[in-house]
This record gives C-alpha cells, structure tokens and sequence, in this order.
C-alpha cells in the first residue's frame, strides 16, 4: 500500500530546520531600528502637536488677515478692471479715426513700393475690424492694376519649384517677377536651398553605409513571424521560419513568460506545432551560424488555435 | 536559561539580545517553512527577516494562550502569503494540465532523496500548486480558508492540490 503523500511530506518537514545565513538577524535588527526610529518621531510629533496648538491659533489668526487681504486686492484689481474697461470704450470711440489714417498711409506707401499684392489682402482678412473691412473698397482701387498680375505669378513660381530656379528672373514673364521682388526673391532662395541639399546627401551617405556595410560580418535573409495557428487547417501549423534552409546549423529555445524551456531543439527545421502547449505568448531564441559567424534572435512567438 | 516567558518579556521591552534569543532558538525551523513557500533561499531570508520584524513588534499581542510557536508559525505564513501575492506576476488560479508535464520532465529523481531534495521539487512547483499543497496538506488549512488568503475559489484550491498531490507522488514513488 502506497503512504499518502502528504502524511510523508508533513512527517519530512515537521522537523525540517534550515539555517538562513548569518546576516539575516543584522537585517532583523536594522529593521527593528528603523521601527523604532519611526515610532519615536511619531511620538515627537505627537508632543509637539500640544506645543503647535497655540501656533495654529496664531496661523487662524494669520488666515483671516490672508483672506482679508485677497479680498482687498480682488476688489482692488476689480475697480481696476472696470475702470479700464470705461476707458477702453472711450479710447476706441476717439481711436478708431487714427487707425484709419494710419491703414490709408500705409497702403499709399505700399502702392509706391508696387508692392501691392496678396499680403495686403491678406491682412485685411486677418485684421477683423470693422473699420478696416469698411475701406476695403479703397483697397482695390488703389491696387486694382497692379494686383491682378501678382497670383499667376505666385502661381507660376510655386510650379517652378521643383525646376532648378535661378536668381535671376523668369524668362516667361519678367514684369510680374520685377512688380513683385520682395516676394520671389525669399522663395528662389528657398528653392536654392532644396535643391542644394539633395545632391550632398547623395555624395555623402553611399559611402558612409559602404563603410558600415564592410564592418559587419553577413546576415542570412531570414523573417521569422511572431505568430503561428497550430490549428491543423494547413495554414500556418508550425513555427516556421523563412528561411531557415540558409542556416542548417541553429538552435532554438522557447520559453514559456515563466521563463521555463517548452521547446528545445538543435538544427531546427521547422517542425514546432506547439502540441500540449496552450494559447498564449512564448519567447524564442534563435541562434544560427552563417558563414562562420554566429547570430542570435530574440522575439516572442504567439500561439492562437 | 531564560524560560520562554521571560524571553518574551524581554522582546517586547525591547531588549536586542532577548530579541536575538527568540531569533536563534526559532529561525532555522522558520526558514524551513519559508523555503517551502518561496521559490528560492533568497526570497525566503525576505520573507524571514519580514517575518520576524512583526513577530517582534506584535508580541505585546500574545496572550499566552496556546504555543508560542504555532503563534509565530501564523505571523510568519501569513507573511509568505501576502509577500506571494504582492508580486503581480504570481497567479493562484489553475494551469493548464501542460505544466504538469513539464515540472514532471525536467528533474531526475534518484531513490534516495532527502528533505532537501524533496524541497528542491516542491520549490519547482508552479507558485499555486506550491502555495496550496504546502497550506492544505502540509500545515493542514482547510480548503475555504486557503481560497480566502489566496483570494481564488475553493474549487481552484482543490483542484491544484490534487494536480501538485499527483506530481510530487509521480516523483516520489521510488521513495519511501
């Protein structure tokens, strides 16, 4: 007749005596200090809460004067408020005829510069005021002529952007660039910029990558997925790593998240189907030689039926 | 020869090397209970060393009533329990019936084991089944109360007891 089990195991261990090593009563110790350095700065604090109680009448006293203070000064700020609002109103109602001069000066002195373009509109879009949208019918008087040429040229430099442009004016429409020189010159020097930079990164990278490419020893061309169906549909039922007839010579382990071997074999061929093994994430590791050097890969591997 | 109550007087006033008496007359049979629990000798001096800081500070607790030692056996198992729960990666409910394959074929069981062999194997056993077997079979709980320190179902407990029962009798039969 067989024992039971668990009466041979208690009888084993009811005596079972093992000695943790020595340092562990100086852990014991220090842990029991720091127990009681904890306690007696509580009871510090707790003394010194009868001392901090005439302190916390004085900090009442101090919280009512902080409390009187930011009412003063949020009605303080709020008279404050109101008056520049009183003030604002008066202002715009005299203000707005200078605003008005000042935009008509600026326009005139646009026009003489024959720089009168988009920008202008734009601004006119951005500026919201009332004021401004009301002269808005003295805009393109002013620059009706001149502005209907500027959008087909920007047009026409925003297509020649990746044509190499030179500085030097578009043959097509020479006016239009000379009407408007502020503006194609910051967008040549753009297109200078972009089409500078192209031809160094050529010169340079090739042979920087050449360099590396020499250092580092061959890789097989190899994918191996990150999941796999064993099913038994036919689709996917093994571990299979592409490949792998490149790198005869492998090893591969798979380990459970617990970190124990599930799967061990020396010359993998593609033969894993996870049998026994439930659902889950597993991790490999997958070592090969390839033209005497020997690689490994790390990665998980999910198995779903 | 200090009688037990005088060494427990003596803890709780505080007195280091009172304290270091209870210690020395009790921790080897301590760290034995503790190594049954944990999966290795360095989780289980944490344990211990947990262990004995409450027993300490709780001894003003004690009541002389029953053993001091199956007193101190409560504090530190309940130690164990919450140091095992407290790690998130250990799960208390059952595995799948695969694990029990695997605990099976990675040992060589010689016929001649010792306790510290047969301690080895109860170590490899997955944290649940090790948890349970040692509360339920060997310090002899019963079942509800160790779902409860265990927080999973009393159905969980028994099942895994009777999975960590069949692979520990698989790898003992030679033994007697």
């Amino acid at each position: 007749m067989k024992p039971n089990i668990d009466t041979v195991l208690r009888k084993i261990f009811k005596n079972y005596t093992q000695q943790p090593s020595a340092d562990c009563w100086d852990k014991i110790a220090g842990k029991l200090d720091a127990i009681n350095v904890a306690n007696q700065t509580a009871n510090n604090a707790s003394s010194a809460g009868s001392s901090a109680s005439s302190a916390t009448s004085i900090s009442i006293a101090a919280k009512v004067g902080i409390v009187a203070a930011s009412l003063t000064v949020a009605s303080v700020i709020g008279v404050i408020v109101w008056l520049n609002n009183t003030q604002q109103a008066e202002n715009q109602s005299i203000i707005n005829t200078p605003t008005e001069f000042l935009q008509q000066e600026e326009i005139i002195a646009n026009s003489d510069t024959s720089v009168i373009n988009n920008d202008k509109e734009n601004n006119v879009n951005t500026l919201t005021d009332k004021q401004i949208t009301s002269q808005i019918p003295d805009v393109p008087i002013l620059t009706d002529n001149k502005n209907v040429p500027l959008p087909l040229d920007n047009q026409s430099i925003d297509t020649n952007k990746q044509p190499v442009v030179t500085p030097v004016a578009h043959p097509k429409e020479p006016q239009s660039t000379s009407t408007s020189v502020t503006h194609t010159t910051p967008t040549v020097s753009k297109v200078l910029i972009f089409t500078q930079t192209p031809p160094a990164e050529e010169t340079i990278k090739p042979t920087s990558l050449a360099s590396e490419e020499a250092e580092r020893p061959a890789q097989p061309d190899l994918s191996i997925p990150n999941i796999f169906t064993p099913n038994g549909d036919g689709i996917n039922d093994a571990f299979e790593i592409n490949g792998i007839e490149q790198v005869p010579e492998n090893e591969l382990n798979v380990f459970t998240r617990e970190g124990k071997v599930i799967f061990k074999s020396v010359n993998y061929h593609n033969q894993w189907t996870a049998d026994n093994v439930p659902n889950g994430v597993y991790f490999y590791i997958f070592k090969f030689t390839y033209q005497q050097s020997t690689f490994m890969r790390r990665g998980s591997i999910t198995v779903r039926r | 020869m200090l009688s037990e109550r005088q060494l427990i007087e003596g803890c709780v006033k505080g007195d280091r090397n009172c304290q270091k008496l209870l210690y020395e007359r009790y921790s080897g049979y301590f760290f034995g209970i503790c190594l049954r629990y944990m999966p290795n000798s360095l989780a289980a001096e944490d344990v211990l060393i947990d262990g004995f800081a409450s027993i300490f500070n709780k001894l003003e607790t004690y009541e002389y009533k029953g053993v001091l030692v199956s007193w101190m056996r409560q504090i530190i198992i309940n130690a164990l329990i919450s140091a095992l729960r407290s790690d998130k990666r250990n799960s208390f409910e059952d595995l799948p019936d695969y694990f029990d394959n695997i605990v099976s074929e990675n040992e060589n069981i010689s016929s001649e084991m010792n306790a510290n062999d047969i301690m080895k194997l109860i170590q490899k056993l997955p944290v649940g089944y090790r948890t349970v077997f040692n509360l339920c079979a060997i310090e002899g709980y019963p079942y509800q109360e160790a779902a409860d320190l265990l927080g999973v179902k009393i159905g969980t407990v028994r099942s895994q007891l009777a999975k960590a029962r069949k692979i520990l009798q698989k790898q003992l039969k030679d033994y007697r």
